[in-house]
């Protein structure tokens, strides 16, 4: 194990203050011994029931410290971490299990909601119930894991055949965590946020960031980002990540006013483009926080480059650059053809970029490639930037036709894909809509259907954020000159309508 | 005046109703608008925006989302009242 394992590092900061606060969560504060502790046992559990080193899911409700816990049992267990988003669809918690072979779980038992969805897969998933128990465990083991033991799985949309499971490594994250915290004068003393849900990587930046420095992690209890100016006053945040549409929502609910957030030292932001226009108003909101966009797929763990904003060097509008890597990984720009030179598909490689899809090896193929004329093997991000004088990225747009929805990857083909086998013949085609400067979907079908049941049947197959606002049916989808889809045309549609 | 507050907010809402197949016989007035998962936080404050312009009035909305209440349907509604 390297120095920057998040277990090692986590553990160090149980030696070092043991009685300090690790995590704030629903009115309770647990401390970084009694979160060892928590977790011992939960790796303890895991270890009598054979599941040392394997795949753990889990629906990561962050409501109470037993999902934190969690993680730090199955990474003390060197398991794999497969946090399941609360909201389900159960339908699609099924196919991510199916299709990463997961057999083994982790079942909070005061929340027996949740059993009657959980999947069963026939008898080849086993459900442990591990409840939140604080009496020490004997056994403290700590299962020793390599740098090629898998440390989570991490699903990301997928224009066919559904959610692609992404394999993050032990390395992976070591390599990750050694390449940021060095970079930045984190401390003990600082308040971090945990905004991100659990089954999207940058939590694992949020808790093993925080940890590694000994400091506290404050989860919000609203996740939505409507009051989070106030809470964070009130937990006294010191230490901001957070998608830049969150920034955008608390600017619209005119929480962003001048010292608004006096205590911030940090602001980091990942996810999503980030707009110089937000970040005007969020320097006058917290003038004493460093500002950082972080940029990074989840195929090269959490964030791969950085660009940290001057202050007395702001511009009025377009979007901040992505910056430089922010450690030992390489960065390529793939040139093509009809675009200018220096600009291209960004192409990583290196210490963080993962080994690919779990049982996925056609798609990952196609995404993990050789680039000619340079070494090693190169994950293609789809993320079209374009490289300046100083060589620093500037983020331009997509090569395919993948959206952001607050935060989530979504392939409107994968919506697509879902309502056509609802329709059972006929065609749809979904095409991403700004409102309000906000992405929405508009799907457009070209068979008759009674929408609002086309809606719920759709609601249990696909996350909340794959869901169109609206579905509409016309008696053919238009083409362009070369007989593909005319997709900027149900773009001006769905304006006009 | 509170009629005429509660059918904007009706209209405002049909098409996110529709889209999660409910109709504004089931908005309760408990009912949490973000919480429910009827609205995002971005959907709601377009909502909010949407009903300043429609009533033509201004409403402290970070105090009111403070106190608690705001993302409610009774708490909309006493908003704009």
């Amino acid at each position: 194990m390297t120095d920057f394992d998040p277990i090692v590092l986590f553990r160090r900061s149980v030696a070092h203050s043991p009685g300090s606060p690790a995590l704030s969560v629903a009115g309770s504060v647990i401390g970084y011994a009694e979160l060892d502790q928590l977790s011992d046992r939960v790796a303890a559990a895991l270890r009598t029931a054979g599941a040392a080193g394997a795949r753990v899911a889990f629906v990561a409700h962050r409501d109470g410290p037993w999902s934190y816990v969690v993680v730090l049992g199955v990474l003390k267990a060197g398991g794999s971490c497969v946090p399941l988003h609360p909201d389900g669809p159960a339908e699609r918690w099924q196919l991510m299990l199916e299709r990463c072979a997961v057999r083994f779980g982790l079942i909070d038992p005061s929340r027996q909601e949740d059993d009657r969805n959980l999947p069963t897969m026939d008898g080849a998933i086993t459900w442990l119930r591990m409840a939140h128990d604080t009496r020490p465990t004997a056994d403290t083991t700590i299962t020793a894991a390599h740098a090629d033991d898998e440390a989570y799985v991490m699903f990301t949309s997928g224009s066919t055949g559904g959610p692609k499971g992404v394999g993050v490594s032990r390395g992976n994250l070591a390599a990750y965590l050694g390449h940021l915290l060095p970079r930045y004068d984190l401390r003990a003393d600082d308040r971090f946020t945990q905004h991100f849900a659990l089954p999207f990587d940058l939590s694992m930046h949020d808790m093993f960031v925080c940890w590694a420095c000994g400091a506290c992690l404050c989860v919000p209890p609203d996740p939505g980002g409507l009051r989070a100016a106030a809470w964070a006053r009130t937990e006294g945040i010191t230490v901001w990540f957070s998608v830049p549409s969150l920034a955008a929502v608390m600017r619209r609910a005119r929480a962003l006013a001048p010292d608004a957030l006096p205590a911030l030292r940090y602001a980091f932001f990942c996810g999503e483009a980030l707009p110089w226009e937000l970040v005007n108003d969020w320097h006058k909101a917290a003038p004493d926080a460093r500002i950082v966009n972080l940029y990074g797929p989840t195929e090269a763990t959490i964030a791969i480059t950085a660009f940290e904003v001057d202050p007395s060097d702001m511009e009025a509008s377009g979007v901040v650059p992505i910056g430089a890597p922010i450690g030992r990984d390489r960065v390529a720009v793939i040139p093509a053809e009809g675009v200018p030179e220096g600009e291209g598909e960004l192409a990583l490689s290196g210490p963080q970029v993962t080994s690919g899809y779990i049982n996925a090896p056609e798609i990952t193929a196609r995404a993990f490639v050789a680039l000619p004329g340079h070494d090693g093997l190169w994950y293609r991000t789809g993320d079209h930037v374009r490289r300046d004088a100083n060589g620093t990225l500037h983020y331009v747009g997509r090569i395919d036709h993948q959206v952001k929805i607050l935060g989530h990857r979504i392939e409107p083909g994968e919506v697509d894909e879902a309502l056509m086998r609802l329709l059972d013949g006929g065609n749809a085609v979904t095409v991403p809509v700004m409102v309000n400067g906000t992405a929405r979907l508009f799907s457009y079908i070209d068979v008759s259907a009674d929408v609002p049941v086309l809606m719920e049947r759709l609601r249990a197959e696909l996350p909340a954020p794959y869901i169109p606002e609206r579905i509409t049916i016309l008696d053919g989808l238009p083409r362009n000159a070369n007989g593909k889809w005319d997709r900027p045309q149900l773009i001006r549609m769905a304006h006009d309508n | 005046m509170t009629t005429d507050v509660r059918a904007l907010m009706h209209t405002l809402l049909a098409s996110r109703l529709t889209r999660l197949g409910m109709s504004v016989d089931d908005l309760d007035d408990d009912m949490d608008l973000v919480r429910s998962g009827l609205l995002d936080s971005l959907a709601f404050i377009d909502l909010v925006a949407a009903m300043e312009q429609g009533t033509g009035r201004q409403v402290d909305l970070e105090r009111a989302l403070e106190a608690g209440e705001a993302t409610t349907v009774r708490g909309l509604q006493r908003l704009f009242a």
